[in-house]
């Protein structure tokens, strides 16, 4: 039987992308073959380094690595001839078990070891459910079946699974490659004094620096950034060491301008930094970009200033974004629906994008119910013709009384004399969703203000419900 | 031996200072400079919209007289601002507005703030404001010097509660037989003995 080569933790709890990956990248140190089972697992292919120690010592060595990036769990190890052997072995071996007395179940291992795929463990489960019916119970078992007679008994699968438990194909290893990082850490204090950064005006300035290089450094790989992180390291003047300030920036459109980044980006620390000043001056920065999105065109036009002006557009939504709110900057594309109230929804483009392209990072607030379509060319092409519309829509229709021709009183007192009563339009439908059935009239006043009112067939008489103004 | 006369706190009168401003040497052939920026054609009122300036309008059918304007240079840039969004985009679509071109700011408390930033962006060629304004002068200063400089039309049917001299130019609407058309009011700073600059719409 060959050695073991290649080692696995396994996370019994799962671990979040961003850890897992930060220990594939420090698993490099061990070996240059490493992969990731999304969300579950790491393998390290140890076998190649064996002169430089044993293999119990480098997984000795791994797995106190994994130990640390664990979670309330530590992690599972296995070490065996391929990725998927170190997979069962660490999951269902408990670290102990021989190979051939693991559960059937451990075949998940055989058949998709670099990644869960539901169809797979589907498919499997069926053919474990027809082996067990058999007396099959364990991996020994499975390898006992006469090997020529599994493919015309239980399928192809069977036999290809058989033969990756034999170790006669190899399967190939998807190698991890640490993504390249985009980030600038700068050294704030004085070289002359050592003192730290104790003014916003001076952190701007290192601030400018620090994402003119990190712009710089996007612009050469055709990208613009649409997620920051900002870590503010204090100065620790003799106390324990401080945890960085952390301040994360989500970009509602992406900027790839320098200038135009620290806008938003002081704009944001200020509002940070308002309810809970620095305790000390600043020792260190650290600028990161955690998400990017395709820069515009790599050069600049002599003649056309549509980048700059996406630019601006990206800035100014971004600025408004960070301090309304991601949903209070949008732009509007309607609904195909009769319901007055979701006949639209929010987005976000930059401009001269086409329509229906959505940019990265864009966040999208949908006005409409799931499942509406945008209409694309206005209500009128789309639904037959309809009657007049208010421009100005309440936010919830608000209940109304009629008395004789006096409409009112609204909670804050206003109430209307009607004079002229245009309608009624009948709107009725969405019985699959939320059915709905209104009378819909314009109603003139002698206010000089033109309402927009509906009523309810199942609704007292006079009872009315106030849903805009023709203004 | 009188006592002195206490002192009494300095408290400006809007009204007596109006009234000095008013007195002030060319202040009248300031107000009657030549426009910053150009005009924007509008079939509602012959002279056109004064561009880098701000524009008041009042009487019913306001919003009908604005959204004209964008439906005519359906083009243009423009953006709605709100304290809490009231347009209703269908019915803006309808009246020939392109949705493409207008952005909407919901700008709730911070709402001066916004429509400032919104102006100086110099992204926009007609800004909406559609809520009430309730600042200072010299804010309402310093949002026309922006819109100056940005050549941006700033149209305003919202009150104004406030100082209102950096309003240049006061529209009200008027309808007869079904049409539209705007016309152009008495500034309330030359209104007879009246001082109060609130504007109701």
């Amino acid at each position: 039987m060959p050695d073991p080569c290649v080692a696995c933790l396994d996370f019994p709890g799962g671990l979040p992308a961003d850890r897992l990956q930060a220990l594939a990248e420090a698993s490099l140190r061990f070996s240059s073959q490493v992969a990731v089972r999304p969300g579950e697992s790491l393998f390290v292919e140890l076998g190649r380094n064996r002169w430089l120690g044993s293999i119990r010592g480098f997984s000795g060595r791994l797995e106190l690595l994994g130990r640390r990036f664990a979670g309330r769990f530590p992690p599972r190890m296995g070490l065996g001839r391929d990725a998927a052997e170190a997979l069962a072995l660490a999951r269902w071996g408990r670290g102990s078990l021989p190979l051939g007395s693991l559960p059937l179940e451990a075949l998940t291992a055989y058949a998709s070891p670099f990644g869960s795929d539901r169809e797979v463990d589907a498919k499997l489960a069926e053919f474990c459910a027809v082996l067990k019916s058999l007396g099959v119970g364990r991996l020994d078992d499975f390898l006992a079946l006469p090997p020529h007679s599994l493919g015309s008994r239980f399928g192809p699968n069977a036999a290809l699974l058989a033969g990756r438990l034999w170790g006669n194909f190899s399967m190939a290893w998807p190698r991890f490659t640490p993504a390249p990082r985009l980030e600038e850490v700068l050294d704030l204090r004085n070289p002359a004094t050592q003192d730290g950064c104790s003014s916003l005006d001076a952190l701007r300035f290192h601030l400018k620096r620090g994402l003119t290089l990190l712009c710089a450094r996007l612009r050469g790989r055709d990208l613009r950034a649409a997620a920051l992180v900002l870590e503010l390291q204090e100065e620790a003047r003799g106390r324990p060491p401080i945890q960085a300030r952390r301040l994360e920036l989500r970009l509602s459109l992406p900027l790839g301008a320098p200038l135009e980044l620290l806008k938003v980006l002081v704009e944001a620390l200020e509002a940070s930094l308002r309810g809970r000043g620095l305790a000390a001056p600043l020792a260190a920065l650290r600028l990161r970009v955690t998400e990017t999105a395709p820069a515009l065109a790599a050069q600049g036009h002599f003649f056309e200033r549509q980048a700059e002006v996406v630019e601006a557009w990206n800035t100014l939504v971004d600025r408004l974004a960070q301090r309304l709110g991601a949903d209070q900057v949008f732009l509007v594309d309607l609904v195909r629906t009769y319901l007055p109230e979701h006949a639209w929804k929010k987005y976000l483009r930059e401009p001269g994008a086409p329509r229906g392209a959505a940019a990265s990072g864009i966040s999208s607030a949908d006005k409409g119910p799931d499942g509406d379509l945008p209409m694309g060319k206005g209500p009128a092409e789309a639904l037959p013709a309809l009657g007049p519309r208010p421009f100005r829509l309440l936010p919830e229709p608000l209940p109304l009384r009629r008395s004789g021709e006096v409409l009112g009183p609204l909670d804050d007192g206003r109430h209307w004399q009607a004079i002229a009563w245009d309608g009624p339009e009948r709107l009725d439908g969405e019985w699959w969703r939320r059915h709905f059935s209104r009378d819909y009239w314009r109603v003139a006043t002698a206010e000089g203000t033109d309402l927009w009112v509906f009523s309810r067939p199942e609704a007292p008489e006079g009872r009315l419900w106030l849903q805009g103004f023709f203004d | 031996m009188t006592q002195p006369a206490p002192l009494r706190p300095f408290r400006p009168n809007p009204q007596e200072t109006l009234r000095h401003l008013r007195q002030l040497p060319g202040l009248k052939q300031a107000l009657a400079a030549p426009l910053p920026a150009g005009r924007l054609q509008c079939s509602l009122f012959a002279p056109g919209l004064p561009l880098g300036v701000l524009t008041h309008l009042s009487g019913p059918r306001r919003t009908e007289a604005m959204l004209t304007v964008l439906a005519e240079h359906r083009g243009l840039r423009a953006a709605w601002v709100e304290e809490r969004i009231t347009a209703y985009p269908p019915a803006l679509e309808r009246r020939g507005v392109d949705l493409r071109q207008l952005l909407f700011v919901e700008a709730r408390r911070d709402f001066f703030w916004a429509l400032t930033q919104v102006v100086r962006s110099q992204l926009f060629k007609v800004v909406l404001v559609a809520s009430s304004l309730r600042e200072e002068g010299v804010s309402l200063r310093q949002l026309q010097l922006a819109s100056e400089q940005a050549g941006c039309a700033v149209l305003l049917t919202g009150d104004i509660e406030g100082p209102a001299w950096a309003v240049r130019l006061w529209l009200a609407t008027e309808s007869g037989g079904g049409g539209l058309s705007l016309r152009q009011r008495r500034d309330p700073l030359d209104s007879a003995g009246d001082d109060a600059v609130r504007v109701v719409a």
